[in-house]
């Protein structure tokens, strides 16, 4: 009973705090997410509904990412690896091991998280570039085990045959219902995260990526912060792995490509660092574009290239960074300089 | 006022720093007493801004300790030493410079808040009661320094002058029983020392002891009880304002034979 009236007591009071506190922010989220709970209805298409899928897919390692690199401002180019884990783990659970999709799930969560705490530790000694370089070899090194273990993986042939999801006696199958169960993810860890960066957890990886030495002359533990801003990140990512893997029922080496991590950081950086609807919008601008642009496959690689480096030099704030789209209405490009991507090395 | 019979909060012994063959600071003794604000002078590169970061866990002595009520800070993390009670400003600001005034001294209460993730995902009454007293404290002291008005500003946005300021109150937001401020007065105009100055006496009446790093002379006279004197890392004097201002060891060092 009192568990009961305290959980009462807790979801008036996250009513009482959008209601008050945040209210046009949450209200344009949940109008948002009620339009696209109503996508299905209007959009017929399969292909369009698939599209939407690889966004939703994209939006969640992007969410994931934003803590540690919007956030922290820690260079995680290994997203991708993290996905691999989880996919990986659903796959074989479910296909190998008949364990059941709830547990496979909770593992494709566990491990990725696992995972990323090693990835953590890095961090506590080298940043910038060269953690970036730690990251995009992390990634590569599980693609290349994913590749090359086959009494595990079945390397390159892949795993095929994974069934869909099932909670609860409910097999989620088929694009539509696979889009309302991504969109259920996706909301649930835009909630998350929305729940942990407005908190002095958001706080203390915020202070980290301004200014480390500061962060830690205030007391903040930048190290474990910064290994649990990893850990947190690859929450997202075995989620979206899980989901993918039992939504595309296969799984193989050549979809977790470093090209994943570069996208899912492009979109943190269109979208805005630290921003989490950004997140969202960056991933679903990027992935559109990308299917736009299916007919000129060839030059896919060229335009994630050229459209990073067009953003870090004219929008290095993102469309929805802090006082971005606003600020570049205002001062025109002027200031462009300032841009929140790289950290200035100052003297103590 | 007689410090020797009241209480050593602050004690460095023999604090020695090399740099490669540099001697930044060599064999430096000093005690913080309660109640007491200490101030440090010297030439340019005499190793002042070293003995701060040596005492906040920037770096570690080469050799020597430094003690808290009794206990050795020494070596330690600047986060443990931050949460021994030593919170430092810094001689170039270091302001969390795209985040919010409020923010930054959100921040600086970091220390105080203890939740657990649990707590924050599900803003159990633990955390919302720490949520609000941290927004709370860090209102009270924004408006300790008087920039409560900026509280939504950007940091960068301040003026020089009031981010001077805003360094302060984030590090008084983490409940500090020494605050050590490196240079506080630089770059600052008459007015605006004048204002530093009666922020400063007002944080020893809050209970604060505090160890200043300064340059402007005035200043350190105004307000410090005992002023301690380096040059080229060692001690050359320590005393009253009246006495250091006598002494010819620190005019030599200031002025030269």
């Amino acid at each position: 009973m009192t568990i009961l009236t305290g959980l009462v007591d807790r979801a008036r009071h996250l009513l009482d705090v959008f209601s008050r506190r945040a209210w046009f922010s949450t209200a344009s989220s949940l109008a948002l997410l009620g339009v696209l709970a109503l996508v299905p209805v209007f959009v017929k298409n399969e292909y369009y509904i698939r599209v939407l899928n690889t966004v939703l897919t994209y939006s969640m390692l992007t969410l994931g990412l934003n803590i540690v690199l919007g956030y922290t401002g820690e260079f995680h180019f290994g997203q991708a690896a993290l996905y691999a884990i989880g996919a990986y783990t659903t796959a074989l659970l479910t296909t190998r091991w008949g364990v059941s999709f709830p547990l496979a799930f909770l593992a494709s969560i566990v491990l990725p998280v696992a995972a990323s705490l090693l990835l953590g530790f890095p961090s506590l000694r080298i940043r910038g570039d060269y953690l970036s370089l730690v990251t995009f070899a992390f990634g590569e090194i599980v693609r290349v085990v994913a590749n090359s273990w086959v009494q595990l993986t079945r390397g390159p042939m892949g795993i095929p045959g994974i069934p869909p999801a099932r909670f609860l006696g409910f097999t989620i199958k088929g694009n539509v219902p696979y889009y309302y169960y991504g969109l259920a993810l996706t909301a649930l860890i835009y909630l998350g995260c929305y729940l942990i960066v407005n908190s002095h957890f958001g706080r203390a990886f915020l202070a980290i990526r301004e200014d480390e030495t500061a962060a830690g002359a205030v007391g903040i533990n930048t190290g474990r912060y910064k290994v649990l801003a990893f850990a947190i990140s690859a929450l997202p990512a075995g989620i979206a792995g899980s989901y993918m893997a039992s939504y595309l029922s296969f799984v193989g080496p050549t979809n977790f490509t470093a090209d994943i991590s570069i996208l899912a950081a492009e979109a943190v950086i269109l979208g805005g660092m630290a921003s989490l609807p950004g997140s969202i919008l960056g991933s679903a601008i990027l992935v559109i574009a990308l299917e736009i642009l299916r007919p000129i496959a060839q030059f896919r690689k060229a335009f994630i290239g050229v459209t990073l480096i067009s953003l870090l030099l004219f929008l290095p704030q993102g469309l929805l960074g802090a006082g971005s789209l606003r600020a570049l209405l205002a001062k025109g490009i002027r200031d462009r300089g300032t841009g929140s991507w790289r950290h200035d090395q100052e003297q103590i | 006022m007689n410090s020797l019979n009241r209480k050593v909060v602050l004690q460095g012994i023999k604090v020695t720093k090399h740099f490669g063959g540099v001697r930044a600071l060599q064999s430096l003794d000093f005690e913080l007493h309660e109640g007491e604000i200490l101030g440090l002078i010297g030439p340019n590169g005499s190793g002042k801004t070293t003995l701060f970061n040596v005492i906040s866990g920037i770096f570690p002595p080469t050799s020597g300790d430094v003690l808290v009520e009794g206990e050795s800070i020494c070596g330690l993390p600047s986060h443990v030493v931050a949460a021994h009670g030593l919170l430092r400003s810094f001689q170039n600001l270091r302001l969390f410079k795209r985040l919010p005034v409020l923010t930054n001294v959100k921040i600086g209460a970091h220390l105080g808040v203890k939740t657990a993730l649990f707590d924050t995902l599900t803003r159990s009454p633990v955390f919302r009661r720490l949520e609000r007293e941290t927004g709370e404290k860090a209102l009270r002291w924004l408006a300790f320094v008087g920039l409560q008005h900026r509280a939504n500003e950007l940091a960068r946005n301040l003026p020089y002058g009031e981010q001077k300021l805003l360094e302060i109150a984030r590090a008084l937001a983490g409940n500090p029983k020494v605050l050590l401020l490196d240079e506080p007065a630089a770059g600052l105009n008459p007015p605006e020392v004048a204002a530093l100055a009666d922020v400063v006496r007002r944080i020893r009446e809050e209970g604060i002891m505090i160890f200043i790093v300064e340059h402007n002379m005035r200043l350190v006279m105004d307000i410090c009880d005992r002023v301690i004197v380096i040059n080229f890392g060692e001690k050359v004097a320590e005393g009253t304002p009246a006495q250091i201002q006598q002494n010819p060891a620190v005019q030599e060092a200031y002025l030269g034979t």
